[in-house]
């Protein structure tokens, strides 16, 4: 997250965005698409939807630029509209189903580096396909973290300041996610 | 898990994250070797949980294809400046639509309901039209000064 106020940094995108500069904003916009998009795909679990909330949480931040404060972070403030978005739409219990049914698509192996036995490889993918679908149905929040930590790749700390909650709560978060996960692995085919 | 109080027990099951996600000093892994070297229950916990890094390490999100970062700034854009065009329209909809029912209201009144030569379900019926009418637009700018008051995300703006 390179979301400093330094110079260079998103603090000085930010000050020509509320100048009235709309293409610093899209600069920062570019700078931070990836990780938001990601970080709705994790929630929401459909790529579609992930795509359009985190168009609409920068849409948004677009239209409050003026009130951006460029010695604050950028990306944890542009996160809890994401956030927000993001959960507003879980709770829509109809798209529920939906994500469920395209579980299995917003997650894939990553390429291996090396040949794998024919028979481990189909284990790891039985075991890949089931993990999958237990993210898919893990709580919004544990899900969350879990995304945050194992496919974004960020520490802890950043989580915490992300979502604004304590570290412990992250490491809690993630233990009770993970826990859903071995069951999954060792529940019978 | 014997003998393990509750907050000994919570505090080993950040160890185990800590450790598993390598956020963890030499201490701590230390202190969680010695924690499930007298603890089989603790000891089978820490491999499950193992079992599970090793399989998310193999996952990752799926790629969108390329032509998605590029018009993704375009589409933020758009999208923001459509919704101003879309106040607007509303707006000067709402405005047309009242000032319409504000002449037209007397009109139809004294013209329509108010003559007797009308039966009276054609009366009722234009009643109805005009109060659901006047409802529509009531019901709208309330909507709009009601969604722009609670927009949570304003506030946190305003920092």
């Amino acid at each position: 997250m390179s979301s400093d106020g330094s110079a260079g940094g998103d603090g000085d995108l930010v000050r020509l965005a509320r100048d009235g500069d709309a293409d610093a904003f899209g600069v920062l916009v570019s700078r931070h698409m990836r990780p938001a998009y990601f970080a709705a795909l994790g929630l929401v679990g459909s790529r579609e939807d992930a795509l359009d909330l985190s168009q609409e949480a920068f849409a948004r931040a677009f239209r409050a630029r003026r009130r951006l404060d460029p010695d604050r972070p950028f990306y944890p403030w542009y996160y809890t509209i994401l956030r927000r978005l993001c959960f507003n739409f879980l709770r829509d219990r109809r798209l529920h189903a939906r994500r469920l049914a395209e579980a299995a698509t917003w997650l894939e192996a990553r390429s291996a580096s090396w040949v794998e036995d024919p028979a481990v490889q189909a284990e790891r993918e039985e075991a890949r396909g089931r993990v999958a679908r237990a993210i898919a149905t893990l709580p919004a929040r544990d899900r969350e973290v879990l995304v945050l930590k194992e496919f974004e790749h960020l520490t802890y700390r950043e989580i915490a300041v992300l979502i604004d909650i304590p570290i412990g709560t992250v490491m809690s978060r993630l233990y009770a996610a993970r826990q859903r996960l071995a069951e999954a692995l060792e529940a019978p085919r | 898990m014997t003998g393990t109080g509750t907050d000994d027990l919570d505090r080993t099951r950040r160890l185990m994250m800590a450790v598993i996600d390598g956020e963890s000093s030499m201490a701590e892994r230390q202190e969680l070797e010695q924690v499930l070297a007298r603890d089989a229950a603790l000891a089978a916990e820490w491999t499950r949980l193992n079992r599970v890094k090793e399989v998310t390490a193999t996952m990752a999100l799926t790629e969108p294809p390329d032509e998605m970062w590029n018009s993704y700034w375009a589409s933020v854009y758009n999208r923001s400046e459509r919704r101003v065009a879309w106040l607007l329209i509303l707006a000067g909809l709402v405005v047309l639509l009242g000032w319409g029912l504000w002449h037209l209201v007397p009109v139809l009144v004294e013209k329509l309901i108010g003559e007797t030569t009308v039966p009276v379900v054609i009366r009722a019926a234009i009643a109805a039209v005009l109060t659901g009418g006047v409802l529509l637009v009531v019901s709208v700018i309330r909507e709009q000064l009601s969604s722009s008051s609670r927009d949570k995300y304003d506030r946190r703006v305003s920092r």
